[in-house]
């Protein structure tokens, strides 16, 4: 290094001054994207995440192969219908797809604050923000290229699980239209969370803080939307005039034993079904006759809160999943797999709740409680929990954006410049 | 994508202005905190400026206000001709800043991080690419052009830091304390190299506390003090100060021999002052005025047959500017080489 003090300063020519150019907003995004993606994939740390990653979700779509496979077994060895087995084989094969996508979003949900809170203060920390804050780089810009940067890198842990989203698409032989939508909304959820994060770590100076602070947002989106919306129905209640529902039940042995003893088990078994056909009140979910007095009660009314539940990523992703539960060739209902069942959930809260109230006003309404859920009635969720993502992470890169504009005002507490 | 650039326009001082930075009245508080009250300082096109003052005077809020990075609550900055608190982004197209924190993106090799740099000052891609390999080879880094900064050393990490702050060839460079933790090696390329760059007209403003080596590379310095400019001083213009002298001979026992050999010619002595406890400070100290003055006494000395074996100003012109001022509070901590 000191064999530089011999060389004259005539061997090498000084900077002459010169105004430079104009930078273009395209210019100055492509390059803190370019800067921060170089950085993060030339750390190894990165490419062992990754693999993690890849390793935990090739795990849980194997297991879960597994366990479909199980099932079809079971299928063949009792010999059941093709036209109710293929139906079945659907069913469980959607739900191995939703639960990997959903497995997808959790890990994410688990990895992507970190990734994007580091964003700008570790730049901060580094030394290196101000570097480019002297330039001609204008802070949205800078935000706006971590925030891609921070999307990108989470967008390479949704591509490290696609082998096994793949895998369990195909097997599970779910239509390419509700992978499509998946594959998208995790995207868009990615995106999010990735805005929270950059905009998290614009606000604050410190990383740790930072990393926290998004793991509560995140937290907040996941958990507290579904505490908050729990304890909202403690306070929203609606009154109704209703008696109570009797459900048919076996009041007694329809065979005695020593009936059953003379039976060879075909008989028995045969015994059985013409019983159960005789008396269907006993086996299906619809209430058999209404008792006792009609009296008021108070019943929870979720019509109010129940907008809380779009927040949430799950919600999000669950509610645009395309509807699988419909009519299929033959007139029966398929099953829904679990983000259907999701969805359902998040639209029930839309429904009045006097709907499922069984002997309103003393009255048999012969209501089937084990009904294959539905939709119907009720409007999409997930434009309005994009919505109200979308002003979040807004307010949040408009706060970042203050803290993080120079010349710098007021300056958060304990935090330098450079 | 970049248009071109347009003449700068100045608004406050007109559009002849290339000044390198004028500031006044310059104030800055964080909370109850006054880190700057009242700076006003020039720093001339083609001219390396000091900033000296101790820790915590204000030395670096204040070149985070030059460098457009802080608001001033009160005064105004120009650099370059331009308002830089109204127009930060074209006094940026014109200042370069080296901060004291050497930042540095440790998985980006030296050429990306010039060429990254060059591109946000709207530089066109073979533009940057080529001003890297120039300023790799102006700070002689080619060599680590392809390797990751994070195995620099920490003077060839400052060295990219200062091809790095003058990328898009500021008229106006600001460095904060950018010796610290140099060898003399490396300070010496930096002195060198600072000046190189004054002499093709930019101006060039350094802090630091270490005061010798500051007056080795600056023609000017401005002294801060809690937050104040107290005094700018010409170092050209110190010849006519009195300075102070050592004045020893061979045998420490002929002392009084030299002591009325200076008397005698109207000198005030001075014990041996500063005397560092096991440091050899043997002779005594007078204030003379200029070199001219020095050069005649020894002369003279030399003539009446007085033996001298060290004749030599005392500190460095700076220190001794600085000491001059009197100022109460912290002094600057010695570090001195």
């Amino acid at each position: 290094m000191s064999t530089a003090v011999a060389t004259s300063i005539h061997d090498r020519r000084p900077p002459q001054p010169q105004p430079g150019g104009r930078l273009g907003a395209a210019q100055a995004v492509a390059t803190v994207v370019g800067m921060e993606l170089r950085q993060r994939l030339r750390s190894r740390g990165w490419y062992v995440l990754l693999g993690v990653f890849f390793a935990v979700v090739g795990a849980v779509t194997l297991g879960a192969l597994g366990l479909r496979s199980l099932g079809v077994a079971e299928m063949e060895a009792s010999g059941m219908e093709p036209e109710l087995a293929e139906q079945q084989m659907r069913a469980l094969g959607r739900t191995l797809f939703d639960g990997v996508l959903l497995f997808v979003l959790t890990l994410s949900l688990l990895v992507s604050p970190a990734l994007a809170a580091n964003a700008i203060s570790g730049d901060r920390a580094g030394g290196t923000l101000a570097i480019t804050q002297v330039t001609l780089l204008r802070t949205g810009h800078l935000m706006a290229g971590k925030w891609l940067a921070a999307w990108i890198a989470s967008a390479a842990f949704l591509a490290a699980a696609l082998p096994w989203l793949a895998v369990a698409a195909v097997v599970g032989r779910v239509s390419p239209w509700a992978v499509l939508v998946g594959l998208v909304m995790i995207l868009v959820e990615f995106g999010m969370i990735a805005g929270i994060g950059v905009a998290v770590s614009a606000i604050t100076g410190r990383t740790l803080f930072a990393v926290v602070v998004t793991y509560l947002i995140v937290a907040a989106l996941t958990i507290g939307t579904l505490v908050a919306f729990g304890l909202s129905l403690q306070f929203l209640q609606t009154e109704v005039r209703a008696s109570d529902a009797e459900y048919g039940s076996m009041t007694a042995e329809p065979f005695t034993e020593a009936e059953l003893e003379k039976m060879t088990p075909e008989e028995a078994e045969q015994a059985w079904a013409e019983w159960e056909a005789a008396h269907p009140e006993l086996y299906d979910g619809i209430a058999d006759r209404c008792v006792g007095p009609v009296t008021t009660r108070t019943i929870p009314d979720p019509r109010r809160s129940g907008w809380l539940l779009a927040a949430n990523p799950y919600a999000v992703l669950a509610d645009a999943s395309p509807w699988e539960g419909g009519l299929i060739e033959d007139g029966t209902r398929a099953e829904p797999g679990p983000l259907n069942l999701l969805s359902v959930g998040l639209r029930w809260t839309q429904r009045d709740p006097v709907r499922d109230v069984e002997c309103l006003d003393g009255e048999l309404r012969g209501l089937d409680s084990t009904g294959v859920p539905d939709r119907q009635g009720t409007w999409p969720v997930w434009p309005l929990g994009l919505a109200m993502q979308g002003v979040l992470v807004a307010g949040l890169s408009w706060w970042g954006h203050r803290r993080l504009d120079t010349p710098a005002g007021r300056l958060p507490a304990g935090t330098r410049v450079a | 994508m970049t248009a071109p650039a347009p003449p700068p326009a100045s608004p406050v001082l007109g559009a002849a202005a290339h000044d390198g930075i004028v500031a006044h009245g310059l104030a800055r508080s964080f909370g109850a905190v006054h880190a700057v009250r009242d700076v006003s300082l020039t720093v001339p096109a083609g001219s390396v400026t000091a900033l000296v003052g101790p820790n915590g005077s204000g030395k670096t809020t204040l070149l985070l206000i030059l460098a457009t990075l802080l608001r001033p609550d009160a005064g105004a900055v120009s650099v370059a001709g331009v308002d830089a608190v109204r127009e930060p982004v074209e006094a940026r197209r014109r200042l370069g800043w080296m901060p004291d924190t050497l930042g540095v993106w440790e998985e980006l090799t030296c050429h990306d991080i010039l060429a990254s740099l060059g591109r946000l000052y709207g530089m066109g891609k073979a533009e940057a690419s080529a001003r890297a390999d120039e300023q790799l080879a102006w700070v002689e880094l080619t060599e680590f052009a392809h390797r990751p900064a994070r195995v620099l050393s920490r003077g060839q990490q400052q060295r990219l830091s200062l091809a790095r702050a003058t990328v898009h060839r500021p008229s106006v460079l600001l460095l904060d304390e950018p010796a610290n933790g140099l060898d003399p090696a490396a300070r010496i390329r930096l002195r060198d190299d600072l000046r190189a760059m004054a002499a093709t007209g930019t101006a060039v403003l350094v802090s630091s506390h270490v005061l010798a080596e500051l007056e080795e590379m600056s023609d000017r310095a401005v002294f801060l003090h809690e937050g104040a400019t107290v005094a700018t001083q010409e170092f050209r213009a110190t010849d006519d100060l009195a300075r102070p002298y050592r004045i020893a001979g061979p045998d420490p026992t002929a002392r009084d021999t030299l002591v009325r050999a200076l008397e005698t010619r109207g000198l005030t002595v001075t014990a041996a002052t500063g005397a560092g406890a096991g440091q050899r400070r043997d002779g005594v100290v007078v204030q003379l005025r200029g070199e001219a003055a020095a050069a005649a006494l020894l002369a003279d000395l030399v003539r009446e047959g007085v033996l001298v074996s060290h004749f030599a100003p005392e500190g460095s012109r700076l220190e001794n500017a600085y000491l001059g001022l009197h100022l109460e509070g912290p002094r600057t901590e010695g570090d001195r080489p």
